[in-house]
């Protein structure tokens, strides 16, 4: 979990892959 | 077995069950051939009902486990609250508010996250006059992470249903 910590590597990569994920969905769904 | 495990197993097997309900009921209501996006609660259903209380069992995935359940409340809060506003009919009254929108699945959602939480805090409590959550309340593992994120992720998925439409 260590890399995962605040501005570490690994928060940068889950950051940078899931923003445009949600924005994505919230762009596309339609109920 | 000692106290702690047997808490601990109770609070899995809580977990198994709530989260296989909820998933079974949405099935029955949205199946997923019926429509793309019903896909998103048949995964989310499957991971939490099997997948969670798997890897709440070990000390090593505790942490992935407690991540994925927040993260997994926070998006069906907001998908379900999107397809409420969508939905909605008639006027705003507390009955219809209660009755006609997705706020008691969403309410569930929470009350799994209420489980995982403690299945988390469980894994730590020592004796029973530990002091409760340590650290800045909006660091992680305390609610305030939670909070932002939440906020955060409505915000991103908020942009997108209005930008570049």
């Amino acid at each position: 979990m260590e890399q995962f910590r605040f501005l570490k590597p690994g928060w940068w990569v889950v950051h940078v892959i899931a923003i445009p994920l949600v924005f994505w969905l919230g762009h596309t769904i339609r109920f | 077995m000692n106290q702690k495990k047997s808490l601990k197993a109770t609070l899995i097997l809580a977990l198994f069950f709530l989260t296989f309900g909820g998933w079974c009921l949405h099935l029955r209501i949205h199946p997923p051939g019926k429509n793309s996006w019903n896909i998103i609660p048949f995964i989310t259903g499957l991971v939490g009902a099997f997948c969670l209380p798997l890897l709440f069992c070990f000390r090593r995935t505790l942490s992935l486990a407690y991540i994925l359940s927040g993260f997994i409340a926070i998006l069906g809060t907001i998908l379900m609250a999107h397809f409420s506003i969508i939905h909605f009919q008639g006027p705003l009254t507390l009955a219809s508010l209660f009755l006609n929108t997705t706020l008691p699945d969403i309410a569930i959602l929470w009350g799994r996250f209420a489980i995982s939480r403690s299945l988390f805090q469980l894994e730590f409590l020592k004796s029973e006059t530990d002091i409760g959550p340590k650290g800045h309340f909006f660091r992680y593992p305390n609610m305030g992470w939670w909070w932002a994120h939440f906020f955060s992720v409505s915000f991103i998925y908020f942009l997108g249903i209005v930008l570049f439409k």
